[in-house]
């Protein structure tokens, strides 16, 4: 059940780079073609790499790909009859490619929002807890309580309670807490990642002002690195410039807030189960680290306070 | 006409790019030949020859999961007192002796210097109250005490870099007895420097960091304990997604048939990938107290009861920041030393971005050489 910091975090940046081979294809003028087949770019990894390079062969194979269909398109459009041939023919044909891109983003966007507000399954990746509370409960389903249970809890709450169902009721609770968080944590999410989509598009009209200039000064790109180059250029300071705009600090601060309350509410749901199970809670855990830190402390200062007298230390001696 | 004739007339500017459909598959092959035969010697590396931090050192003091450091000095009688070097909490110490021959400890040895480097460890959840107070008071204290006593002197030469800039300035406004000289380099004073002069592609965390509410947090210091090493190092990803995905294609494949470049880029994605846990108490007080609230250049920030005040840093201070840094903006560090109480204070601009300055190829020829003569004029 458990989800790290580190997947949040990691869908924030994959907005951004996950999204980055489909604009990065928008260079092609012509309009973005269809997935080809693609060289595959796992066949040079032998077996029992260093762990340490491994992140960086995965990287290799990625951007082997992107980089595989870039000139596989480029060689079909400049060998076809659709070849733009002035900047702004290519500005056209790369728009409408860079706006499907942009379209697909959104529209996964809208799906994970849509998932999360419309309650089919705001769970995520807290779906264990879910299915251990449908198994401890059978029918307590908390994002759409039955109404006989709803009547029961309200009119027999306090007798519940005298017969120990209070962590049941709290379970249901926080259940149902966590489902809003997981909701609310996929719609600023979607919100971010239409934010990166939008960002993306821009970043063809910057290509073809640099494209333009090139023009003027009679200068050219004949390879495809020298093309990517360009575009990176571009793309760098357009990504620059939205994330450390208003918008995109206020988006990113968003989904902080609601990725950490979603991973507040899952603590709180397994701290619940914990105690049913008579595990200690990482509360309880925290609460003795924390005694034991300020423990520390004392002692740190205990020992300053008789050490102190033999503070500075003797200036002779001692070894170089 | 061919359909890749741009030098067409009509309407436009015509579009500056000559690649043919047989060149561009041309250069495809070219490339898939190279990314294959470097992910073949990629594979077959060995752990020596991805070996980072291989500068020889001794352990001399342990502290839960605090290590001290002594390197191995390369000369007779290295200068008194020694040097002791304080990273950042955010990445590992190796970042100074990435390579032997780019290795900013080597260059400090090489001067003659006595070099010692605590090592912050790996903290993990038991951690997670540990405060900057805990590591400027605790460990860094007896780290410092430990090296006067071994060497029978009264104070000591401190360094600290970035994070670690900020415990050792805290350190030696708490304990100015115990500090000979400081040196601080990319270290962030003035946390709101970058203030209206906001540039594009720097300063991306402090303007992250202001945009949260000081309750967010805290939220995240309660919701995550420890902030996972991967997200601090998601968060450094961040700041540079484009480049964070051309290094793969135009860089790398730049310099895949070059056996010395290429082992460059691997031990520095060694060591980037290698990323300790943050404790959370530090992270929010690192977060709200200076990233928000600006404690530390207006002496306003409190470790353990006991008020930061720059005043008290009266002895000789080195302040290293580097010229294209944009984790730490230049104004987040330049002209603080008029908040110090020294009289002697320098600046020293290095060319190169903030990791740059220890393993980039112009830094590392004046930064260890112009430390080692700032120092030895002071001793």
């Amino acid at each position: 059940m458990a989800v790290s910091a580190a997947d949040d975090a990691a869908a924030l940046y994959a907005a951004w780079l996950g999204a980055l081979p489909g604009f990065f294809r928008a260079m092609v003028p012509g309009g973005m073609p269809e997935r080809g087949a693609t060289t595959d770019s796992h066949e040079w990894h032998t077996a029992g790499p260093h762990p340490a390079v491994r992140p960086v062969l995965d990287a290799m194979a990625v951007a082997q790909q992107a980089f595989g269909q870039l000139a596989t398109d480029y060689a079909r459009v400049l060998g076809g009859e659709a070849s733009a041939r002035t900047v702004e023919a290519w500005l056209e044909a790369s728009r409408g490619a860079a706006q499907k891109a942009q379209d697909d983003l959104t529209a996964l966007a809208a799906a994970a929002a849509g998932r999360g507000q419309s309650g089919v399954d705001g769970w995520g990746a807290a779906a264990p807890a879910r299915d251990f509370l449908r198994a401890l409960a059978p029918g307590l389903d908390p994002r759409a309580p039955h109404p006989v249970t709803e009547g029961l809890d309200r009119t027999f709450t306090a007798l519940a309670d005298a017969f120990g169902l209070a962590p049941s009721r709290a379970l249901v609770d926080a259940c149902r807490e966590l489902s809003v968080a997981e909701a609310d944590r996929l719609a600023a999410q979607a919100g971010y990642f239409a934010f990166v989509a939008r960002t993306w598009g821009r970043v063809v009209d910057g290509v073809a002002a640099r494209l333009r200039e090139l023009g003027a000064r009679g200068e050219s790109i004949d390879s495809l690195l020298a093309l990517v180059r360009l575009w990176a250029g571009v793309a760098d300071r357009s990504a620059h410039e939205a994330m450390q705009s208003e918008e995109g600090l206020r988006l990113s601060a968003a989904y902080v807030r609601a990725a950490t309350r979603a991973h507040g509410s899952r603590n709180r749901v397994v701290e619940i189960l914990s105690e049913l199970c008579n595990v200690p809670t990482q509360a309880q855990l925290d609460e003795a680290y924390r005694e034991i830190q300020e423990l520390k402390r004392r002692l740190r200062r205990l020992e300053r306070r008789v050490d102190g007298t033999s503070r500075p230390a003797a200036t002779a001696g001692g070894e170089p | 006409m061919s359909a890749y004739d741009n030098t067409a007339p009509g309407a436009g500017t015509p579009l500056p790019i000559r690649i043919t459909p047989e060149a561009a598959l041309r250069e495809l092959a070219e490339i898939n030949a190279r990314l294959g035969r470097g992910a073949r010697r990629i594979a077959a590396l060995t752990e020596d020859e991805l070996a980072i931090a291989t500068a020889p050192k001794d352990e001399v003091w342990r502290s839960d999961m605090v290590r001290l450091y002594r390197y191995r000095p390369a000369v007779a009688e290295p200068v008194q007192p020694p040097v002791l070097i304080a990273y950042a909490l955010v990445g590992r110490y190796q970042m100074i002796d990435l390579e032997a021959e780019r290795s900013f400890v080597r260059k400090l040895l090489g001067q003659g210097l006595d070099v010692y480097m605590v090592d912050w460890g790996l903290p993990k959840r038991a951690q997670r109250w540990l405060g900057i107070g805990d590591y400027v008071n605790g460990y860094l204290d007896d780290c410092v005490e430990h090296i006067c006593e071994r060497h029978g002197v009264a104070s000591l030469n401190l360094l600290g870099i970035c994070q670690g800039g900020v415990f050792t300035t805290c350190y030696a406004a708490l304990h100015p007895e115990r500090v000979k000289n400081l040196v601080l380099t990319v270290t962030p004073l003035d946390f709101h420097g970058d203030r209206g002069r906001e540039e594009s592609g720097a300063g991306y965390m402090n303007l992250w960091a202001r945009s949260l509410a000081g309750e967010d947090v805290d939220a995240v210091s309660e919701a995550f304990g420890c902030m996972p090493g991967t997200m601090v190092g998601f968060a450094f990803l961040m700041m540079n997604p484009v480049g964070n995905f051309t290094k793969y294609t135009t860089e790398l494949v730049d310099l895949l048939d070059d056996e010395r470049r290429l082992l460059n880029f691997l031990h520095m994605e060694r060591w980037i990938a290698d990323r300790p846990d943050h404790p959370g108490e530090v992270m929010r007080q690192w977060l709200k107290d200076l990233y928000q609230d600006n404690k530390l250049i207006r002496s306003e920030l409190e470790l353990d009861g006991k008020r930061v005040d720059l005043a008290r840093i009266t002895m000789p201070v080195l302040n290293v920041y580097a010229e294209g840094d944009v984790i730490i903006p230049v104004a987040c560090t330049r002209g603080a030393g008029e908040r110090f109480g020294t009289g002697d204070y320098t600046e020293l601009a290095v060319p190169g971005g903030h990791i740059g300055t220890f393993v980039g190829g112009k830094a590392q020829k004046i930064l260890a050489p112009a430390i080692g003569d700032w120092i030895k004029a002071r001793l």
